[in-house]
């Protein structure tokens, strides 16, 4: 870690002056974001907002015109590595191999961040167990439903134990009872000094879990903190001191 | 067309509007204009050459082994093409569920889909056949618009026949494995014919004559291959001639709604279980606990190899493949030249198996996100998945030129030495004119655009020229060896940006 890196310890994600264009169209505009390590965090924002955008660009599948993004001191861009290693990235609709049981994928993805085998394969059968998805494991992916696909890609993210998930709508097509074990299982997660990232359209989920939020609107952070915080930023339009987050959540992105 | 939304009608029109823009992409109207031009082409020779050419069609009816024979290696073709048809339109596309929760009959559906199935399969004898109907017309042999109906009918008839196979299967296999072994039969039943024309050239001298007596004899006047047969009906009913006319229309038009009226409960109820039942494949089960792999390089080639081995559509591109290159095998080696046409053949097949296996490797990997996002270095990934190419074909290479080092050293060296410059040049252009694709496209892939495909095959043609010319052409070694490294230069230099784009 060097120079201005140090400013960013303890801090697992810190992302200065962001920005990226598709042609005309600004998806994300100078944003600025710092998350501490053992932070559960949730960016929201309406469709379009840029969320998957910057997402992306944390994990370093694109690039960036301008600004950079630190991942536990690591710069994505020139430490790529070293970033990649402690973290995790779980699409919003991941592509998984249909004709690879879940075991065989698990095998794969820890092949690629170089785990040790015994290890790998203890740590996949206790993931596979949680997610209720150790009884399928010789079978192909291709006949799996999208929660249990996407229980699996779950799996893929976390069996390497990242100090860092970003996760883009993680529960999309989860029963409720699946919904609560990734839950429970993020929360355990963070609970042992990791970081967590995620985007949800389910304000419920980011109310329940997330310690902080972020509200980002054409690309740009539009609130942060709290959820009192962002009540008491809102409180004088909404009127109430209880309100709930979906309240906060569109008064900030209300329109012009 | 006008129909009320919800008829058979409108369906059909739907139907025929989404196999319309799947015939040519973005190209549509390039296909339109030049089908267009050929058309009108055809049109003109068929007025010019049919008086002459239809005293030379009754001429060969004297000899219906030819007409007949040509008429059924058509058949065998469209039975080919309404069987991939029949897997596409029932088991793939999955509009089925959308079309099931309608207020349409089943029924219905079903029939709307073998029409437009019949219709995609008689789309080439139409445009083949139909400008000499329209030339009899005019000039004076109104009986040639018979071949209206007997394109129809057999269409009709070939779609049946390709819709109880696949029945068949789905019946035999399940839906899932029905969709593999569909296409694979598809495929098989396209090559038979080629593989029983070469059938003389295989046989040995004895057999070869036996079989030409026993063609004499059949075709006699009152043989089963003579004049009369009822097996050459179809021809004499495309010349007017009124009972076969009326046997293969009502045999084809019948047979198709034969088909629908056995097979649609079965075809609806086998396609549903592969959407909501389907969880029959399973790989073995690995016992109490699993015992993994480790390092990147053992990791990603089983894995690129598994995934390669359980997809039933690169084996059967690879047994085609081999199954094309069998007469040339008994040829090159009864007549001693193994050198003239066996080597340049295998390095042709090495070189299209091992470019099919790469562009499936590199360029269809399923989850490119993934190993994105992992700390390894990209360039490192595709070197591998270049290995995983290139490798198993290695393996098969390796043992063939070690056997056939033995009866000809020379040509076991060539063919070891083009062979393994062949896969690598195909590899390596995929490393180096990238281009995402699906692995479902594996055969059109040359068709997705991008100059790869063109490239690969400018490699391959180099390296089965230099195998030619080992077998005496020397002088033409020269030429060979540039178009071999001008097509590996040309991938490095146009793909500079695509490179850029995938490695940063």
């Amino acid at each position: 870690m060097t120079g201005e890196n140090e400013n960013d310890a303890g801090s697992a994600l810190t992302v200065k002056g962001l920005s990226k264009s598709f042609g005309q169209k600004c998806a994300v505009d100078k944003l600025d974001l710092a998350i501490p390590a053992g932070e559960f965090h949730a960016l929201l924002g309406p469709n379009g907002a840029g969320k998957t955008t910057t997402l992306r660009m944390v994990a370093g599948l694109l690039r960036p015109d301008a600004g950079s993004v630190s991942i536990l001191g690591h710069d994505i861009s020139k430490e790529t590595t070293a970033a990649k290693n402690l973290t995790a990235f779980l699409p919003d609709d991941p592509l998984l191999y249909g004709k690879l049981t879940p075991l065989e994928y698990l095998e794969f993805v820890a092949g690629l961040w170089a785990m040790p085998a015994g290890a790998a394969g203890k740590r996949a059968r206790e993931l596979l167990e949680w997610l209720e998805l150790w009884g399928n494991r010789g079978e192909y992916v291709e006949g799996f439903s999208r929660g249990m696909r996407q229980k699996l890609a779950l799996a893929g993210a976390m069996i390497h134990d990242p100090k860092l998930m970003i996760l883009d709508e993680p529960l999309t097509g989860l029963d409720a009872r699946a919904a609560r074990s990734v839950k429970d299982m993020l929360v355990d997660y963070v609970s042992r000094g990791n970081t967590v990232v995620l985007t949800t359209h389910i304000l419920e989920i980011a109310e329940r879990l997330a310690e902080r939020i972020s509200i980002i609107l054409n690309g740009r952070i539009v609130a942060q903190g709290t959820l009192d915080e962002l009540r008491s930023r809102t409180g004088a339009a909404i009127g109430s001191a209880g309100a709930t987050l979906e309240d906060v959540f569109l008064e900030l992105t209300e329109p012009a | 067309m006008s129909a009320s939304p919800g008829s058979w009608l409108w369906l059909l029109r739907n139907e025929l509007r989404l196999n319309w823009r799947g015939i040519g992409g973005s190209h549509l109207w390039l296909i339109a204009v030049g089908g267009g031009l050929l058309w009108a082409c055809m049109h003109w020779a068929a007025w010019v050459a049919l008086p002459g050419g239809y005293k030379f069609f009754q001429m060969m009816l004297k000899v219906p082994i030819l007409s007949g024979g040509l008429f059924w290696v058509s058949v065998s073709l469209l039975v080919s093409q309404a069987m991939t048809s029949t897997v596409t339109a029932l088991i793939d596309r999955g509009d089925l569920d959308l079309l099931l929760s309608s207020p349409l009959s089943q029924r219905t559906i079903f029939l709307v889909r073998g029409l437009s199935i019949a219709v995609s399969v008689s789309l080439l004898p139409a445009f083949a056949l139909l400008p000499v109907a329209h030339a009899g017309l005019f000039r004076g042999f109104p009986g040639l618009m018979a071949i209206y109906p007997v394109v129809i009918s057999t269409a009709l008839g070939c779609t049946a026949a390709g819709m109880l196979l696949t029945m068949t299967l789905l019946r035999l296999l399940g839906a899932r494995r029905a969709r593999t072994a569909g296409q694979i039969m598809a495929a098989f039943i396209g090559v038979a014919f080629f593989l029983v024309f070469q059938l003389p050239n295989l046989l040995p001298a004895d057999t070869k004559r036996a079989f030409a007596a026993w063609l004499n004899t059949g075709m006699q006047e009152s043989g089963p291959l003579g004049p009369a047969s009822a097996l050459w009906w179809p021809v004499r009913a495309m010349l007017g001639e009124a009972l076969p006319l009326l046997a293969v229309t009502a045999g084809g038009i019948g047979g198709f709604f034969l088909a629908v009226g056995l097979t649609y409960r079965r075809f609806i109820s086998g396609t549903q279980e592969a959407v909501t039942g389907g969880r029959a494949s399973s790989a073995k089960d690995s016992g109490a606990g699993p015992l993994f792999r480790s390092g990147l390089v053992r990791v990603l080639l089983f894995k690129e190899w598994k995934l390669v081995l359980r997809d039933m559509q690169v084996i059967s591109q690879a047994l085609l493949q081999i199954l094309y290159l069998i007469p040339l095998f008994f040829l090159g080696f009864r007549s001693g030249h193994q050198d003239q046409y066996l080597t340049p053949g295998l390095v042709a097949v090495t070189a299209m198996l091992c470019g099919n296996i790469a562009w499936i490797t590199i360029n269809a990997e399923d989850a490119p996100e993934l190993i994105a996002t992992a700390p390894v270095s990209v360039a490192r990934v595709l070197w591998i998945k270049a290995a995983a190419a290139v490798l198993p074909v290695l393996a098969a290479l390796l043992p063939l030129s070690v056997w056939w080092s033995l009866r000809d050293p020379l040509a076991a060296a060539t063919l070891l030495l083009c062979g393994t410059g062949a896969m690598i040049s195909a590899a390596l252009i995929q490393i180096w004119c990238p281009r995402a694709g699906n692995r479902r496209d594996l055969k059109n892939r040359h068709k997705q655009g991008g100059p790869g495909g063109y490239i690969e095959l400018a490699g391959t043609i180099g390296w089965v020229g230099i195998a030619a010319c080992a077998g005496g052409y020397w002088r033409w070694l020269p030429l060979a060896a540039a178009v071999a490294a001008a097509a590996a230069l040309t991938a490095w230099f146009l793909g500079r940006g695509a490179r850029e784009a995938i490695w940063g």
